[in-house]
């Protein structure tokens, strides 16, 4: 009898110091959520003609079948890489259906695209050359046209490749798309140097973890590795006569599980990528952080919330 | 000689190429690249599903959102299955099967491994949002006690069950809503509808939470891993089958036996003709040249192994006159002259051959010859030895005629007996030589027993 007493009163103890811990894991919320990118090195003299390779194709209009589009057209480097379009033009003269996307920091996201189909940055780029309604080239024929131009012979020479190919150029690209990532003064901040952010960024912070944007905005890139989805706590889309572009994932998968998920997009530079969500429905980012904490959290936030989550998203800008 | 010199030399070549073909063997004959890649490939992706489910665990245990992790495991994959040189493997259709088995499964894996952090993020956003819920409740200042207890234990309750990995079943889940709505029943109306949130949501969380526990349990199925395990003991055991019919390995199995036998061949000519070549030698050394008799070596072998046991004797010959006819007529006279006495004194043997002796002529170099005699009857032996020795000086005394002259020829004859004149060889020789001495001093032709001799 005795002995069943003391068991249970043990049970009831380590039952508690164990709740104890959690409490103490929620009120954590055990930190590392984001990664710091680290400062980059400077390149070697082959990368560095790499890179420059990458952008003189990103720049090329003649890598387009009319001759009039390129990379370039859609993704401005003045707007950190995106356009700030709602939409930009295909090149066909109409809209796209998608917003285009900074792909600063492309490099870090596991998903690319608004939904995530793609699973590589090499696999997108194939579609992009050969989309119809993109660059709209069969990949001999533009490697035909890069080996009869001599200043491109020479380029990649420079750059190291032995040869003028579909996967060389792909390389040279994400290379130039690569390097297009620098880091923050919150990436600083995370790397130990305590000065680069003031308190109400701090503040700033700690709601983003507090909030819960965490769960799902959070790894090196604030977001980019998993698909969620839009409306998690309630309906952003209306249900009947939703756009079939809406549906998001599910257009790839067919499954009914993905309807409305999308990607998580990074939230560096966004600052700077006005409008915001695959649809443009947000032209400020003041009222995407407010879609973000009714739509994805349930929680209706306060001026001065989305103020100060607008701070800290500020310090993810990229040092120039 | 030159037979000897060409297997020589043909067996040092052999035994330097044979290990040489044998390596060149061995490496055409190791896994032909294709299987070797495809096991590279699902070595690696056996190593994947490992540290993916690894990654999986720890996610979801420590609570922590280390979803790059997991995504950079997922592109390993991915990229493992697309850097894949496919084109190498084009003309096995069985290996095209077994490989679209595996990434479809790994397509399935990656699809599981999305909806994994897809739903671990609702788990942990709910939870927060719930443990919101909770603290706004609190914060209500109409919120009795007990509700503010019911809720924030519901709150540790739902972060234990995710910890530990059990489920919140549907009955527990109404249990703490007619629990949590009786107590609130009294309380005011914006707790109520708080209250309500939050029981909505905690019922949310729950069947996610229950769903994210299915999927774990899925990816800690390790299909991909127990499929590539599985095709890589197919790969193994129909490689050595491929191994053994493939026309490669009769070719090569071919050449080896060819060069196997060879070799085999060479050593066994070389065997013979080394024995030959021994026995030669044997009778090189046993045999006087000239004479093709028995040579000292061997008379004083044979001596010795019946000088202990037997009785006997040793005659002793030496020829007469044999120094002037070398001499005067030549070393081919002379050497004939000896073949002669030789054949003579083999014919000696002849004639007085009985049951009671055994005789050997023996040739001990130079114009002494030797008759050893063991004697079985000794009662008899004097008479036979003596019959021996006359016998002996009677074949041997003929005539050499030459154009000029004629030279006649003859035998002095010593006898020594053993046991009685000695048991030792140098003493038994010695008597025979006196015997020998004597006869010549007798006027040769002649036979002297040494025990006869006056001292
Ligand atoms: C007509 C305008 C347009 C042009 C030209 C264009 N893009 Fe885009 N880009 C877009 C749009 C719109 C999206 C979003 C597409 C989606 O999510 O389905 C996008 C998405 C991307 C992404 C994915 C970003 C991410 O992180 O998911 C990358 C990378 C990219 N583009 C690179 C390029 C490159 C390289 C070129 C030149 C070959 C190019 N784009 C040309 C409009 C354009
Ligand atoms: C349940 C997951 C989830 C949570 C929690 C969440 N987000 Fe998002 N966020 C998304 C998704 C999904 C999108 C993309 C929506 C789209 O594609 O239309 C997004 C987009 C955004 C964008 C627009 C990015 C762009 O470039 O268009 C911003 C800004 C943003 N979130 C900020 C936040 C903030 C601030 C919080 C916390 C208050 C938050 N998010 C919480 C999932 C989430």
């Amino acid at each position: 009898m005795n002995k069943i007493v003391v068991r249970n009163f043990a049970y009831f103890i380590v039952g508690m110091l164990l709740s104890l811990c959690n409490v103490k894991v929620i009120a954590q919320d055990s930190g590392h959520f984001i990664r710091p990118i680290k400062p980059i090195e400077k390149l070697t003299s082959i990368q560095r003609h790499q890179v420059n390779l990458g952008k003189v194709l990103f720049e090329d209009v003649n890598l387009s079948e009319n001759k009039q589009m390129a990379c370039i057209s859609c993704h401005l480097p003045e707007k950190g890489y995106a356009d700030g379009l709602p939409f930009s033009k295909d090149n066909a003269g109409k809209d796209k259906v998608y917003n285009t996307p900074s792909i600063s920091y492309s490099i870090y996201n596991y998903h690319v695209s608004w939904t995530g189909r793609f699973k590589s940055l090499e696999e997108h780029l194939d579609f992009l050359i050969t989309n119809k309604t993109l660059m709209n080239r069969k990949w001999p024929s533009l490697i035909a046209q890069l080996k009869g131009n001599s200043e491109y012979q020479s380029l990649f020479t420079l750059a190291g490749y032995n040869e003028i190919s579909k996967s060389t150029v792909i390389d040279a690209i994400i290379k130039f798309e690569a390097n297009l990532a620098k880091p923050s003064r919150f990436d600083l901040y995370l790397l130990g140097d305590r000065t680069k952010l003031n308190s109400a960024e701090i503040a700033g912070f700690n709601l983003f973890k507090s909030a819960g944007c965490v769960s799902c905005h959070q790894g090196i890139n604030l977001g980019g590795n998993l698909r969620q989805k839009f409306g998690v706590i309630k309906p952003y889309f209306p249900e009947q006569e939703i756009n079939t572009r809406d549906l998001g994932y599910f257009n790839s998968s067919g499954k009914s599980e993905d309807i409305n998920f999308f990607r998580v997009p990074s939230l560096r530079n966004v600052t700077k990528t006005a409008p915001y969500f695959h649809d443009a429905s947000a032209p400020t980012l003041e009222k995407a952080i407010q879609v973000m904490f009714t739509y994805q959290l349930g929680i209706d936030a306060t001026e001065e919330d989305i103020e100060s989550i607008k701070a800290f998203l500020a310090t993810l800008e990229a040092i120039e | 000689m030159t037979l000897k010199r060409f297997i020589k030399y043909s067996l040092v070549v052999i035994c330097l190429v044979f290990p040489l073909i044998w390596l060149y063997m061995d490496s055409e004959l190791g896994m032909s690249r294709k299987a070797h890649e495809v096991d590279m490939l699902l070595l690696n992706v056996i190593q994947v599903d490992t540290e993916l489910t690894e990654r999986v665990l720890r996610t979801r245990s420590q609570l922590t959102l280390h979803y790059d992790d997991i995504s950079s495991s997922q592109k390993r994959l991915h990229n493992l299955l697309v850097k894949f040189p496919m084109s190498i493997i084009n003309n096995s259709t069985a290996l095209k099967e077994q490989l679209s088995v595996i990434t479809e499964l790994s397509l399935e894996t990656q699809n599981s491994l999305d909806k994994f952090k897809s739903i671990n993020s609702q788990v942990s956003q709910r939870q927060r949002y719930i443990k919101y819920l909770a603290e706004e409740i609190e914060r209500t200042s109409s919120a009795t006690t007990a509700v503010i207890n019911e809720v924030n234990h519901i709150v540790i309750e739902v972060f234990n069950a995710r910890i530990f990995g059990y489920q919140i079943s549907e009955s527990d889940v109404k249990n703490y809503n007619e629990r949590l709505l009786n107590l609130a029943k009294n309380d005011d109306q914006e707790t109520q509808l708080l209250v309500e949130k939050f029981l909505i949501h905690f019922k949310e969380l729950s069947l996610l939470a229950n769903k994210e526990t299915v999927i774990v349990s899925n990816i800690l199925e390790h299909q991909l891993r127990n499929q590539s395990l599985k095709i890589r003991q197919e790969l193994l055991a129909s490689h050595y089958k491929e191994l053994i019919n493939s026309k490669d390995i009769q070719r090569y199995l071919t050449i080896y036996t060819g060069f196997l036998l060879i070799l085999i061949l060479f050593f066994v000519l070389n065997r013979r003709h080394l024995k030959r070549y021994a026995s030669k030698h044997k009778q090189h050394s046993e045999r006087d040249d000239l004479t093709q008799l028995y040579n000292r070596r061997v008379f004083l072998k044979k001596l010795e192994s019946i000088i202990h046991s037997q009785s006997g004797a040793l005659l002793f010959i030496d020829l007469d006159g044999f120094k002037i006819v070398n001499d005067q007529l030549g070393h081919n006279v002379g050497d004939e002259t000896l073949q002669m006495v030789a054949s003579k004194l083999k014919n000696v043997i002849e004639l007085n051959k009985s049951n009671h002796v055994t005789a050997d002529v023996f040739r001990l170099g130079g114009d002494e010859f030797v008759l050893l005699i063991e004697v079985q009857d000794q009662t008899d032996s004097k008479r036979l030895l003596t019959e021996f020795a006359r016998s002996a000086v009677k074949e041997c005394a003929f005539n050499l005629t030459s154009p000029n002259e004629t030279y006649s020829i003859s035998v002095s004859v010593g006898v020594a007996q053993f046991p009685e004149c000695g048991k030792d060889i140098a003493e038994l020789l010695n008597c025979a030589d006196k015997a020998m001495y004597e006869s010549k001093q007798r006027g040769r032709s002649c036979y002297t027993f040494y025990n006869e001799i006056e001292q």
